[in-house]
């Protein structure tokens, strides 16, 4: 019974259909996130066990993609463990039969596996722990915050472009500087669009009201965030690895009657 | 300047290219397409420098980069002696590309969230996975002596992937720097997500016996057209964008 499990859990036509799934689910999703404007995008400023108490449960016409959606991943995870696993400990007795290069080159696609994984693992951290609070910026703003944190916003700057008349006026960069109290920190520091501070475990992130940041309505963005160590290290180790596949699999091929195992 | 004027030269160009094509006048498509290529260069530097510096967005945007990809591609498949597939590209090239024709082509100023490094590797990156896609998917499904080029079409949608999943990643520490997730709970990242499925499954494909190469053509072209209708709706989400010279 565990094994005939195991088996479709390892099984790569369980990673084909499920993966058609996810990706079915996402446009699923994608659709209701044009058609709805209030409720779906709190996702963003939300822990999502918390936005599932708040809004997920109370709107189940609008969420129940979502929750069809995470149920998928969690299976599509434990799909590509089992099937990484299985796979290793086919691969692992070949090691001394195989070329060095042959063997690296077919060990690969296991360790993209195990890196998408812990990628997995860093939104899984990302999206249940941590915390999240959005904040408006306005000069002179003070805020109490939670955890006996308060933050003020001592000033906001706006660089805007001189040249050429087409551009004059525009926004080119806008920042805050900001002064932060928490247990074991006190201190002043900027933040920016596309630059954000670092401190006391939290970063603060600077968005604009406007969708394209045409506007000077600026938003603060408080988020700790134990996943995001993982989530981009990992994307990178990924590409990576498969810069370092493909090619090298396609030498391989032409080297040798090679079959990938 | 108004870019709009700008752009038909290079639009008459793919125009040619079409019709040729059609004709079935192979070779002179493909010079068609090398004068088209040039063209739209052309067009695109003066895109870059229309506010007297270079904005890499007067480049990198879908509706004018993604047929000079697949023209790029079609030329690249010319030079390695795949005349017939490079015919194919050419008449896919000019079709986006005459299709973007009555979209306005002025450029998206720069903003305070575009002043990054990651935003034109992010976009080079995704377009160019688009057009590796399409242009898969055209050699995939054309047979013009009864056989598909597979093994092309399956290089170009495996580099195609590749690049696409580096737009994820730059694409992701962007909207971490600017929006504090690397992914975003929205239309266009969940539509993403989704293309980033799809052609990881078709990665996976090689390892069922049953899906044959005709199979694989059809899932490739299934593929572009979800790529293509995402795109066209792109167009009317973002028609609302403030545009310069158009």
């Amino acid at each position: 019974m565990f094994q005939r499990a195991w088996k479709i859990m390892a099984a790569v036509q369980t990673t084909f259909w499920l993966l058609g799934l996810v990706s079915l689910f996402f446009i699923i999703g994608s659709i209701y996130f044009r058609l709805e404007k209030q409720f779906l995008s709190q996702l963003n400023f939300h822990l999502v066990q918390d936005w599932m108490r708040n809004i997920g449960w109370q709107h189940p016409g609008l969420s129940w993609w979502f929750f069809v959606l995470l149920f998928l991943l969690l299976l599509l995870g434990i799909n590509t463990v089992a099937c990484s696993i299985d796979r290793l400990l086919r691969l692992l007795p070949l090691r001394k039969k195989m070329a060095r290069l042959e063997f690296m080159v077919t060990l690969t696609p296991t360790l993209v596996h195990l890196v998408f994984i812990l990628v997995l693992c860093g939104h899984l951290l990302s999206s249940f722990t941590g915390s999240v609070e959005k904040v408006s910026c306005a000069p002179g703003q003070a805020l109490e915050l939670s955890g006996q944190r308060t933050l003020q916003v001592l000033a906001v700057r706006c660089e805007t472009h001189a040249q050429p008349p087409s551009l004059a006026g525009k926004l080119k960069k806008m920042s805050a500087a900001l002064h932060f109290r928490a247990p074991g920190f006190d201190g002043e520091f900027t933040a920016a669009i596309l630059a954000p501070a670092h401190r006391a475990g939290f970063s603060f992130h600077l968005d604009s009201v406007d969708k394209y940041a045409r506007s000077r309505e600026l938003v603060l963005i408080i988020r700790r965030d134990p996943g995001i160590g993982l989530i981009i290290p990992g994307l990178l180790a990924i590409i990576a690895l498969m810069l370092w596949y493909f090619p090298a699999l396609w030498i391989t091929k032409n080297k040798s009657n090679f079959k990938e195992k | 300047m108004s870019f709009n004027p700008l752009y038909i030269p290079v639009a008459a160009a793919y125009g040619c290219v079409l019709l040729l094509r059609l004709l079935n006048k192979n070779r002179l498509a493909r010079i068609a397409l090398l004068i088209a290529f040039f063209l739209q260069a052309v067009f695109l530097t003066a895109r870059s420098l229309s506010f007297g510096f270079f904005n890499s967005g007067g480049i990198f945007e879908e509706q004018v980069f993604l047929p000079f990809s697949l023209a790029g591609i079609g030329l690249w498949l010319w030079s390695s002696r795949h005349d017939e597939e490079a015919a194919a590209v050419a008449a896919v090239a000019a079709c986006i590309a005459l299709l973007s024709l009555p979209i306005d082509k002025g450029v998206i100023p720069p903003s305070p969230k575009s002043s990054s490094l990651l935003v034109p590797v992010f976009f080079f990156c995704e377009i160019l996975a688009h057009a590796l896609f399409i242009a898969a998917a055209t050699l995939a499904a054309w047979r013009p002596k009864g056989e598909a080029s597979f093994p092309q079409a399956h290089r170009l949608a495996v580099w195609g992937f590749v690049l696409f999943s580096a737009a994820q990643v730059s694409g992701a520490a962007w909207c971490y720097q600017g929006w504090s997730v690397p992914f975003q709970w929205s239309f266009r990242h969940l539509h993403s997500a989704a293309i980033w499925c799809f052609f990881a499954n078709y990665i996976h494909l090689r390892f069922m016996p049953w899906w044959t190469d005709r199979r694989k053509a059809a899932y490739l072209t299934a593929g572009a057209l979800l790529l293509v209708a995402y795109l066209a709706a792109l167009q009317f989400i973002e028609a609302g964008q403030q545009r310069i010279g158009g």
